[in-house]
C-alpha cells in the first residue's frame, strides 16, 4: 500500500500545475550555465541561469532534463544534452586531472555524435556540430566559465526559445529508449498492469537521516536469502519501471519538503494527504517546530500563522482555514523511514483522515495547555523528548516512535516517557540553571508532559491552572510546598541563592513523610519573621486551606501522585506569582524554582 | 465436489509479508490466501485433496508495531548438498553467527481471523465429507501436524472450528472498507518446459515454474472475497 499510495502522491503533482515534478525517463536538476550555440556550431556563448534573489543567495535554476543523475563511482558516464562543465566542455576549475577530464568530455561528445543520426533533429545536429568544433583548449577564450560552472549546464540554440533537451523530436526519441537490461515483463504491483519490470529500483530514496548520502532503497534484495523461486534482485517483487521511478521520485521529493519532514529519534517521517490540503504541512509543526523558513518576515509570518492555528486547534475548532467541511475525510498519511544500511526500513505506516488526526492532534495541544506558558506556541514533540534526557543524543529512539504514534493515534503515552520525565525533575534541578540556558522552558515542558500523561493514561480531569478543589492529596501536596518554598522566600528575601526546594524538593515528592513535618516546623520560624502581618495572615490562612484537605502525609507515593505533586507545585508557583504582578510571573517564578 | 468450513485463528502477533518488502519486513494489512492455507494445511492436509479459501474475514482493527530481530543472510547451499550426497562427505553447515542480519520489521499485533475455505478432492474415489469431517475432528480437538502460525514460524496462530454463527467482530466502521492494493493470492506451479525452473516438488522429483498471483484485494464490511485462480481479477 505504501507504494502505491505514494505512486498515487506522484499523480497528483503531475497533474497539479504548480508543481514540477519529473515525467518518468526525467529528473530535475538544478542548472547554473548554459551554452548557447548557433546552427553551425562553430562558436560558442555562455549564459549563467543562476539567479540572485533578495537576500543574496544565489539559486540554480531546476530544469527537468532526460535521465538520473550519475551513479557514484569512477565510470566514465556521460548525460544525455546535459552534464558538468567536465563531460560538456571538458573543463573543471583547478583540476588535479586533466586525463580524465578529457576522457569525459570525449565520452560526451562520442555518445552524441553517434545518436544523430538516430535523432535527426537540425538543434540536436547544431549541438553535434559544436561539439565536434569545441577543443577543450577553447575555454581560455572564456573566463567566465570559472564562475558559472559550479553546477550543471545544458545547450540552447541561438535565436530560439527553450533548451535543446526540450525539443519534441528529442522528447519522443528519448521516450522511445528502454532500459537496456534484460527486461522482463509482467504485472506491476502497484499499477497492476502489464509493464516491463524493474531489476533495481531507482532512483535512490534520499533525506533519510542516517542513511547513506548517496541514497537508499526501500525495495532492494542483496542476499541469496531474500530470494524465492529462483527470482533476482527485485524481480521478487514485481513493479514496473515506471511506477518505481514515480513512487521513488514523490518520496524524493516528500523527504525534501522541511514542512513535510519530521526527523525524531532514528526515523524520519512525512506526511501527506491524498488532495491538497493546509492541514499535511501544518501537522507536521506539532512534532518539530514550524520549518525555517528563508527569511525573518517569512518565519516571523509562519510563527504568526502557526499560533493561531494551534490556538484554533486548542479552542478545539475544526480548523476552517486548514481544511474545509469536506476535507475532513480527506486520507491522511504518515510514512516513518529509518535506515539500515544501504536500505531504507519503514518503521511505521499510518493511514488515517484529516479531520480524525486533526481530532487527535487537538487533543494533544489541549492536553499539554498550562497558564503562563512561556511559548506562544503548544510544547513541540521535540522539544517534550528533549526533556526526557541530559543530552539530546541520550534520548532513547523507540521512545520517540512511540510517544509520536500514540498523538497520532489517541492511544496511551508509552509510560517510560512519563518515568523518564520525572526522572529528570529529580535528577536536574541544581545541574539546569549552569547546564541549559533554557531551562525555564524545559521546566514548564517537563510538567506540560507530566500534565498530558495523567489526563490520557491515567483519565485524570486536569485545568490548566490553579484548582483548589482536587480530590488528590498529592496535588495538595505540591502546592503546600510550593507554598512553604514561598514563606521561606517572603521571610528571608527573594534573591536566595537556595530554597528549601534545593534540598528537599525530590523527598517531598516522592517520601512526603519523611520531610514535610520537619519543613513546616521550619516554615513557623519563616513566618515569624515576615514583617508585614497582612501577608503573614494570608500566608497562615493559604497553610490552612491546603491543610484542611491533607489527613496526614504519605510514607511513599507512586508514579502518578508524583506527577500530580509536581503538577500542583507548578500550578501553585504560577498563582502565588500571578496575584502579584502578571507581567513578571515567568521570570520570578524561574526564580523560584 | 466441495464442502466449505470455517476456523476462528487468532495470536499476538502476525507478519504476512509483503513480497516488495520483506527484506525489512512489512506486512500485508490482512492475512493473505497462501497463509490462510498454511494455517488450514497445518491442521489437515492430503495429497488427494485441495484447500481454496473463499473469503477471510478480518475481527480486530489493523495495528502494526516495529521490532528489530535477528535473521540469516543465507541459504544452506543445494549444490553443496549434491555434491555432499555423491561424495559422502562434505561441510552443510551454516553458522548463524557469522550469517547473521539486524532487520527492522513492521508487524501486525493482536490479529483475528475466520477463514473460510472449501475442500476440493483431486483423487475422486474419496468422498469430500471424508476430509470434511476429518479437518473437523482434528481441528475442534486441536490437533495439528504442525503449530500453525501468521506468516512467519515464530507467530504461532490458536485456532478453533467454528460451527454457526462468527465471532463478534471489534473492527471499528470506518476500517471495515477499504482498497487494500494488490495482495499475493498464491504461487501458481506449472510443469516447466525446457531446462530453466524454479523449484523442486518434494515428493515427485518434478521441475515446476512458479509464478506468483496477486489480486486487487478490497475490505467489505470487514470481509476480503478472495478471488478463484482462474478468475479474471487475479494477474500473475
Amino acid at each position: 500500500m505504501i507504494l502505491q499510495k505514494l505512486n498515487d502522491y506522484y499523480e497528483r503533482l503531475a497533474t497539479d500545475p504548480d508543481h514540477e515534478i519529473a515525467p518518468f525517463g526525467y529528473s530535475v536538476q538544478k542548472m547554473s550555465f548554459c551554452a548557447v550555440v548557433p546552427l553551425q556550431g562553430n562558436s560558442v556563448q555562455f549564459r549563467s541561469l543562476v539567479s540572485v534573489v533578495s537576500n543574496g543567495r544565489a539559486i540554480s535554476q531546476t530544469l527537468v532534463v532526460p535521465g538520473q543523475s550519475k551513479p557514484p563511482g569512477v565510470g566514465v558516464n556521460p548525460c544525455f544534452l546535459w552534464d558538468n562543465a567536465a563531460y560538456m566542455l571538458g573543463y573543471r576549475a583547478d583540476d588535479p586531472k586533466p586525463e580524465r577530464t578529457r576522457q569525459q568530455f570525449e565520452a560526451f561528445r562520442d555518445r552524441h555524435l553517434s545518436l544523430e543520426s538516430a535523432i535527426g533533429d537540425p538543434h540536436f545536429s547544431a549541438v553535434c556540430r559544436f561539439l565536434e568544433w569545441w577543443q577543450p583548449e577553447h575555454v581560455a577564450e572564456h573566463p567566465e566559465l570559472a564562475e558559472i560552472t559550479q553546477s550543471f549546464g545544458c545547450f540552447r540554440i541561438q535565436g530560439e526559445i527553450g533548451y535543446v533537451h526540450q525539443r519534441p523530436a528529442v522528447r519522443e526519441w528519448w521516450g522511445q529508449q528502454d532500459s537496456a537490461e534484460d527486461s522482463r515483463r509482467g504485472i506491476c504491483l502497484v499499477s497492476g498492469k502489464q509493464r516491463t519490470i524493474a531489476r533495481l529500483h531507482s532512483p535512490k530514496i534520499k533525506g533519510v537521516k542516517g542513511a547513506q548520502p548517496a541514497g537508499g532503497a526501500i525495495v532492494s534484495f542483496n542476499l541469496d536469502a531474500f530470494d524465492s523461486y529462483g527470482m533476482q534482485q527485485s524481480f521478487n517483487s514485481p513493479v514496473s519501471e515506471q511506477a518505481t521511478f514515480q513512487y521513488a521520485t514523490a518520496l524524493n521529493l516528500l523527504l525534501s519538503d522541511p514542512s513535510r519532514t519530521v526527523m525524531l529519534g532514528d526515523a524520519t517521517t512525512i506526511f501527506w494527504t491524498e488532495s491538497p490540503t493546509q492541514a499535511e504541512t501544518y501537522f507536521p509543526s506539532i512534532f518539530s517546530g514550524p520549518p525555517l523558513a528563508s527569511n525573518e518576515a517569512e518565519d516571523a509570518e509562519l510563527k504568526t500563522q502557526l499560533a493561531a492555528f494551534f490556538k484554533r486547534l486548542a479552542q478545539g475548532k475544526q480548523d476552517d482555514l486548514a481544511h474545509s467541511i469536506e476535507d475532513a475525510t480527506t486520507p491522511f498519511y504518515v510514512l516513518g523511514l529509518s535506515p539500515n544500511a544501504a536500505r531504507v526500513s519503514i518503521r511505521y505506516w499510518l493511514v488515517s483522515t484529516v479531520g480524525q488526526v486533526s481530532e487527535h492532534l487537538t487533543r494533544y495541544v489541549n492536553e499539554v495547555e498550562l497558564v503562563n506558558s512561556p511559548d506562544p506556541t503548544p510544547p513541540t514533540v521535540r522539544q517534550l523528548l528533549r526533556e526526557t534526557a541530559r543530552d539530546t543524543k541520550d534520548i532513547p529512539p523507540v521512545l520517540a516512535g512511540s510517544f509520536m504514534h500514540a498523538i497520532l493515534t489517541g492511544g496511551p503515552y508509552p509510560l517510560a516517557f512519563y518515568q523518564a520525565i520525572l526522572r529528570r525533575i529529580r535528577a536536574e534541578q541544581l545541574i539546569d540553571k549552569d547546564f541549559r540556558k533554557d531551562w525555564i522552558r524545559g521546566l514548564h515542558r517537563r510538567i506540560a508532559a507530566i500534565k498530558a500523561v495523567l489526563v490520557r493514561n491515567f483519565k485524570k480531569e486536569i485545568s490548566v491552572g490553579l484548582d483548589t478543589t482536587r480530590p488528590e492529596p498529592a496535588y495538595h501536596l505540591g502546592r503546600w510546598f510550593a507554598l512553604l518554598e514561598k514563606i521561606q522566600r517572603d521571610a528571608q528575601g527573594e534573591n536566595l541563592n537556595t530554597t528549601i526546594k534545593d534540598r528537599f524538593f525530590t523527598a517531598a515528592s516522592s517520601t512526603p513523610a519523611s520531610v514535610f513535618p520537619r519543613l513546616i516546623s521550619l516554615s513557623q520560624h519563616h513566618l515569624n519573621s515576615i514583617e508585614s502581618k497582612g501577608l503573614r495572615i494570608s500566608r497562615e490562612k493559604l497553610v490552612q486551606e491546603i491543610a484542611s484537605r491533607l489527613q496526614g502525609f504519605p510514607n511513599h507515593m507512586n508514579l502518578e501522585d508524583q506527577g500530580l505533586f509536581h503538577l500542583g507545585y507548578y500550578h501553585q508557583v504560577q498563582d502565588l506569582y500571578t496575584k502579584k504582578s502578571a507581567s513578571k510571573s515567568i521570570p520570578s517564578a524561574a526564580e523560584s524554582e | 465436489m466441495s464442502k466449505s468450513v470455517k476456523l476462528h485463528v487468532w495470536g499476538d502477533a502476525a507478519c504476512f509479508t509483503r513480497p516488495e518488502m520483506k527484506v525489512e519486513r512489512v506486512s500485508y494489512d490482512v492475512m493473505t490466501p497462501s497463509a490462510a492455507r498454511g494455517v488450514l494445511e497445518a491442521i489437515y492436509w492430503k495429497p488427494q485433496m485441495r484447500w481454496v479459501i473463499e473469503r477471510i474475514h478480518l475481527l480486530k482493527p489493523v495495528q502494526f508495531t516495529s521490532v528489530r530481530r535477528n535473521e540469516v543472510g543465507t541459504k544452506a547451499s543445494a549444490s553443496n548438498a549434491k555434491s555432499a550426497m555423491k561424495k559422502g562427505t562434505g561441510a552443510l553447515g551454516l553458522y548463524i553467527e557469522e550469517q547473521r542480519q539486524q532487520r527492522a520489521g513492521t508487524i501486525l499485533r493482536d490479529v483475528a481471523y475466520v477463514i473460510e475455505a472449501r475442500i476440493e478432492v483431486i483423487d475422486t474415489s474419496e468422498p469430500v465429507e471424508k476430509h470434511y469431517h476429518m479437518f473437523k475432528r482434528r481441528a475442534e480437538k486441536g490437533q495439528c501436524f504442525h503449530r500453525p502460525y501468521l506468516g512467519c514460524r515464530e507467530f504461532i496462530a490458536d485456532f478453533a472450528w467454528i460451527e454457526g454463527d462468527l465471532p463478534p467482530t471489534e473492527l471499528p466502521e470506518p476500517q471495515s472498507n477499504r482498497d487494500l492494493g494488490f495482495v499475493l493470492l498464491d504461487i501458481d506451479y506449472t510443469p516447466a518446459e525446457g531446462k530453466s525452473f524454479d523449484v523442486i516438488e518434494a515428493n515427485t522429483g518434478k521441475k515446476l515454474l512458479a509464478r506468483p498471483q496477486f489480486f486487487r484485494a478490497e475490505l467489505k464490511d470487514g470481509v476480503m472475497e478472495v478471488p478463484p485462480v482462474s478468475a479474471r481479477e487475479v494477474v500473475s
